[in-house]
């Protein structure tokens, strides 16, 4: 099971460090405009193929490019109805600190459950390597924390209910 | 604290300060209100310092499940053999009250230990009242007998217009449970704890305990009970309790814990959510922190800029 | 060590240009002004800025014999700079073009200057008399996206630009009054302004940083994915080489000589590359000794994920650990834009050159001394 998400997070990272070179570049469609292309999709000349990644049918990521901007969207594992739950209660936490994290977008793509979006001006202000660490880490850190919330659900269920029990006995 | 305790702390601090108080003290006149809609309200006057006057409000019943006089089956007796002489019902009660009763403090035993217990036993006013009638039904359990002219299938309310059903038996009496959350989150939480309960009942230490099954759906012994008072979106919880459960000193506290049962679950489904929400909170920062390790080294050269230092490193000068 | 000079000016560099002398540079500090700043004896101060755009400047030239300076900025406006005294007076420049200007170059004779723009147009500009002012005449209809660099012949006439439609276009911007048919050999004696001699159709991806060699035989440009591309006799019959580059892709590129290019972009290490006698083309290595290696199943990753941004499929090469982001070149920290020769009096090989990038920095190399140049 770790085996997969490194190979998907090492998938993820390489695709980025390539998609990721990025470049201040002036609205065709309208003068003295400055937007991510991404977003915009009026020039279709300006725009990668996007790329999408599968760790398998549940969990997968859309890395889309253009000349000044990238989306990454993903989509988190949600196997039942709690880590269902969990995950949309964290992920809307951090849309509601989207402007602390910047680069989050505050509404998902369609079909995904949380979308980055990386302007130009990102990559001017930070280090590409450390951003792409970020993101990686924050896939990682998803995961984890929907597996640990669920555990936490589970072993406090367990001891609530074997205290109430063991007062009858 | 994990498990719910039966005397209300706020009663009972403000019962021991009178009594320690003695000649000295205040006016007191406080209201209250605890989970599940239970209200106090308890006065006390220096003109009469014998006396302390508390009311309780009950949660309000749903159609199905009847009280007698505004109070449930059994509660007046209860009352009376709870606390005996120390303690006089008022009636009718308080505006706005299910019951008041007069507290007359010189009759309290003088021993410290005893008149500590009896305070306690004032503070758990609304096991008193409450638990009447499921205490009846249990009571007949320990002998092995059913209560006289109770039904098969009796709605005791436990939460404001809900109600959980008690079928007794000679040889064991079932306790269903419509379990009911508002939010959403809390519905998928609850559901995970209602199966950790039937899952914890397995194992092997808690053999003796009353069984204990979750359905989705409302079981068999709900035939006939009027729809609306068994939606419940987190499912039935069933629990069959027999005569070794209610036995002695076990009695009171069997009828405790499953008079507040919907009350401790609801009551660790938001713990845990606050959990959540404490956890949430700090990975959030943590990834905030990851984002400015990137962004550091911009910060730093903001302050380096301004008129700043040339860096020779070879000997050829000129910019030529 | 190659870096002969680095200096820290801003956060982030847009673009740069030298003095004739080298005694000055005059810099965009990623926003609309320009900055100039003189050396004096032991450190650089700032001595003028430039404030009449109200974008980001996107690109300065700065003339070696007029001592004029030119700036284009995404406020679809340009302005020629002159000084008077202490000053640098502006003079506007109507481009007629209704997009940002993405970056100007001052022709070999310094009596034009061209301007790619986010129009889809190349404006050639020329200084006329009789008005004391600049006339920009547009070449329209002949790219399909934003025009991102122009590159003078050295016969004054022919220019070469690229686009992010991925082509690189030679067009001719001979101007009666401005220009006179030269005695030099040429296959076109008809050459209309704005006549596109060749079109290179090279690139799938947007193509940047277009360079003629110092004779004008070879035309060197690089293309997004991760390509530079040579060719040779581009009027006449154009031949052609494709060289791969092992990771990022360049923004920008400049002729050391007639066989050695150097090349810098999102690697953030200059690249140099050289042809040898038979004028084939290689990648030689990284300029800056400092830059971290990368092994080969890495290499391969990228280029992997190259492919699948641009259409190509190739062999997926798997690893079991995630290594973490290497940070890359050196001396640069972030993406370098833009590379500028410093040029000696009438050196045909540019010993020394600059760049500046992202991270804010200008660093100046000593290229005859680390550096084989093949001549």
């Amino acid at each position: 099971m770790a085996n997969t998400l490194r190979l998907y997070l090492t998938c993820i990272r390489n695709t980025l460090e390539a998609a990721m070179c990025l470049q201040n570049f002036p609205c065709q469609e309208v003068e003295r405009h400055n937007k991510p292309e991404v977003e915009l999709k009026t020039s279709p000349e300006l725009l990668l193929n996007p790329v999408l990644i599968c760790r398998n049918e549940a969990e997968k990521c859309l890395i889309e490019t253009s000349i000044n901007s990238i989306r990454i969207s993903m989509k988190v594992k949600q196997a039942d109805e709690l880590e269902n739950i969990l995950a949309k209660k964290f992920l809307r936490f951090l849309s509601m600190r989207a402007e602390a994290f910047q680069v989050l977008r505050r509404k998902p793509v369609q079909g995904y459950d949380i979308s980055f979006l990386i302007t130009n001006y990102h990559c001017e202000d930070m280090h590409k390597h450390k951003l792409i660490d970020f993101i990686v880490q924050f896939m990682e850190d998803i995961d984890k924390e929907i597996s640990e919330l669920k555990l936490s659900v589970n072993t406090r269920g367990r001891l609530v209910a074997t205290e109430f029990l063991k007062q009858f006995i | 604290m994990i498990l719910l305790q039966s005397p209300s702390r706020f009663l009972l601090q403000i019962l021991q300060d009178r009594v320690l108080s003695g000649d000295k003290g205040v006016d007191i006149d406080c209201h209250t209100v605890e989970f599940d809609d239970v209200r106090y309200h308890i006065q006390f006057s220096m003109r009469n310092p014998k006396v302390m006057v508390l009311s309780v409000a009950l949660p309000l019943p749903p159609p199905e499940a009847m009280l007698y006089d505004g109070l449930p089956l059994g509660a007046i007796e209860a009352i009376k053999a709870a606390y005996g002489p120390v303690v006089q019902i008022l009636d009718p009660p308080k505006d706005g009250f299910d019951l008041t009763m007069k507290i007359n403090l010189t009759k309290l035993p003088p021993d410290e230990e005893q008149r500590n217990a009896v305070l306690t036993q004032i503070a758990s006013v609304r096991e008193v009242v409450l638990g009447a009638p499921l205490k009846l039904l249990l009571k007949h359990l320990a002998s092995k007998t059913v209560a006289p002219n109770v039904d098969k299938l009796v709605a005791l309310v436990h939460r404001p217009n809900e109600s959980f059903f008690v079928a007794p038996q000679a040889d064991k009496v079932t306790v269903v449970y419509p379990m009911r959350f508002q939010d959403s989150i809390d519905i998928v939480l609850a559901t995970s704890f209602l199966q950790e309960f039937v899952e914890a009942r397995r194992t092997s230490a808690l053999n003796n305990a009353p069984s204990c099954l979750w359905s989705p759906v409302p079981p068999l012994e709900l035939k006939g009970v009027p729809s609306d008072a068994l939606n419940a979106n987190a499912g039935f919880v069933t629990f069959v309790v027999f005569p070794r459960h209610v036995e002695g000193k076990k009695l009171d506290k069997t009828v405790w814990s499953l008079l507040t049962f919907h009350a401790y679950v609801s009551y660790h489904v938001k713990c845990s959510e606050g959990f959540m929400h404490t956890r949430m909170r700090r990975r959030v920062e943590t990834l905030i922190q990851a984002l400015d390790r990137a962004k550091s080294d911009a910060e730093k050269l903001k302050k380096l800029v301004n008129g700043g230092s040339f860096k020779r490193l070879s000997l050829n000068n000129d910019g030529n | 060590m190659a870096a002969a000079a680095i200096h820290q000016f801003a956060e982030c560099i847009t673009c740069h240009a030298w003095s004739p002398d080298h005694s000055m540079i005059a810099f965009c500090p990623n926003n609309n002004e320009v900055h100039i700043y003189k050396f004096f004896t032991d450190k650089w101060e700032k001595l003028h800025v430039l404030s009449k755009h109200d974008q980001i400047v996107s690109g300065i030239d700065w003339s070696r014999s007029s001592n004029k300076i030119v700036t284009v900025s995404h406020d679809r406006n340009s302005y020629v700079w002159t000084q008077e005294g202490h000053d640098w007076v502006p003079t506007l420049v109507i481009l007629k073009v209704n997009r940002a200007a993405l970056c100007v170059q001052w022709s070999p004779k310094e009596n034009k200057f061209a301007v790619g723009s986010g129009a889809k147009s190349v404006c050639i500009c020329y200084y006329e008399q009789d008005n004391n002012w600049w006339i920009s005449k547009v070449v329209r209809k002949k790219h399909e996206s934003s025009v991102t660099s122009v590159a003078w012949h050295p016969n004054n006439i022919l220019l070469a630009t690229t686009s992010t439609d991925g082509k690189c276009r030679v067009l001719s911007t001979f101007i009666k009054g401005v220009d006179t048919r030269g005695s030099h050999a040429s296959t076109s004696t008809d050459w209309k302004f704005g006549e596109q001699i060749a079109q290179l159709d090279l690139s799938s991806m947007w193509a940047f940083g277009v360079r003629w060699s110092p004779s004008g035989k070879t035309l060197a440009y690089a293309g997004h994915n991760s390509m530079i591309y040579f060719i040779d006799d581009v009027e006449t019959s154009p031949a052609a080489q494709n060289l791969a580059l092992r990771d990022l892709p360049l923004r920008d590129i400049l002729f050391l000589s007639e066989r050695t290019v150097i090349g810098v972009g999102f690697d953030c290490n200059p690249m140099i590359f050289s042809a040898d006698e038979t004028g084939l083309w290689s990648f030689v290595r990284y300029l800056d000794e400092r830059k971290v290696t990368t092994s080969t199943s890495r290499a391969s990753q990228l280029s992997e994920a190259f492919g699948k941004l641009y259409g190509q499929s190739k062999q997926v090469a798997s690893s079991d650990t995630v290594e973490p982001s290497k940070p890359r070149g050196g001396v640069h920290e972030n993406c370098i834009t833009c590379i500028v020769p410093l040029r000696k009096g009438n050196d045909s090989i540019v010993k020394r050159f600059s760049t500046s990038g992202l991270d804010g920095k200008i660093v100046v190399w000593d290229a005859e001394n680390h550096i084989d140049i093949k001549k």
